[in-house]
């Protein structure tokens, strides 16, 4: 592997893995997500709205495991789908040699 | 950019799963066809998913006491077309809202609009743009991407807006309130999002050189 490739899965692993490790600190505390202040504004600006249907499965505390979760799936399909994309073209450089 | 379940009218709520719909559905015919037509390319399919499914759940600290999220759905957009990845980024949202209670089946039309159909078309026409000024192939991905997931941004505050016009301002003074919560701390995450994009683009180049010089967007493109 050549190190600019070695960098940037570095880089990726890092940036994956800052929230949640963030989250786990207690350092995203201050933090309020665009999505929520959204719903916030709604109620200012139309302060009787009420949602007229409520989520089917409500995951609650457990929120932030599910988007932890979530994030580590996709980083392992992620990964399987780039050390089979690497190795088939290994053995395509090999067939290609012959 | 996830309008939260219920959070828009209903006449709203149906009228964006009308104007989803035949896009996924579209979009599904093109991801029969490539896999069919293309099964080496499959690999590359499921990074691009699996990419969009990562920076979806990210919610990355911002500017100003904020918190948002990337959409990722830049990258497949330019490997596959934008098609492809509403049917992909249409995945991802159903997921959040069954199971993460992010967004919503009510407001699933609107968010599949902003997030698998604004942003894959935003950032498809801009790459194409940017790469018919020859512009490095990684820096017109990560550009793409970045204003790919601005234009995602900008149509939710724009829906939100059209269901809730300011008593003063209208729908506009709305759209601006909108817009001002998310522009600000959007900004920086557009441009994490790009230089990941960059990044993982070179590494499937590089990797997945051979299954993208079959017939994929970006050698059509060239």
């Amino acid at each position: 592997m050549k190190m600019r490739e070695k960098i940037i899965l570095i880089v990726l692993l890092v940036v994956f893995a800052s929230p949640f490790v963030m989250k786990r600190f207690g350092r995203m505390d201050g933090f309020v997500g665009t999505d929520n202040q959204a719903q916030a504004m709604i109620g200012r600006i139309r302060p009787g709205y009420r949602p007229w249907f409520n989520s089917i499965f409500d995951p609650g505390e457990n929120e932030e495991w599910l988007f932890a979760l979530q994030a580590v799936i996709g980083v392992g399909v992620f990964s399987y789908c780039l050390i089979k994309l690497r190795a088939r073209r290994k053995t395509g450089d090999r067939s290609q040699r012959k | 950019m996830h309008i939260a379940e219920g959070f828009l009218p209903v006449a709203h709520a149906i009228g964006w799963t009308i104007a989803s719909a035949p896009f996924v559905m579209h979009g599904g015919r093109r991801l029969n066809h490539q896999m069919r037509e293309h099964p080496q390319s499959k690999l590359l399919l499921g990074a691009a998913g699996a990419f969009t499914f990562i920076l979806s759940a990210l919610k990355l600290p911002s500017v100003a006491g904020s918190s948002s999220h990337p959409t990722g759905v830049g990258l497949g957009a330019v490997l596959f077309g934008p098609p492809v990845m509403s049917v992909l980024g249409a995945i991802v949202l159903l997921f959040q809202a069954l199971l993460l209670a992010h967004g919503g089946l009510t407001t699933l039309g609107a968010n599949v609009f902003s997030m698998a159909i604004v942003g894959p078309w935003t950032a498809f026409g801009v790459f194409k743009l940017l790469r018919r000024f020859s512009a490095n192939i990684y820096v017109a991905a990560g550009v793409a991407a970045a204003i790919g997931d601005l234009s995602t941004y900008v149509t939710t505050a724009v829906q939100l807006a059209l269901a809730f016009p300011d008593p003063a301002g209208g729908v506009l003074g709305s759209a601006a309130k909108f817009m001002g919560v998310f522009a600000i701390s959007q900004i920086p995450l557009a441009v994490i999002e790009g230089a990941l994009t960059a990044m993982v683009m070179r590494l499937l180049m590089n990797y997945g050189y051979l299954e993208l010089s079959e017939k994929s967007v970006i050698v059509r493109a060239d």
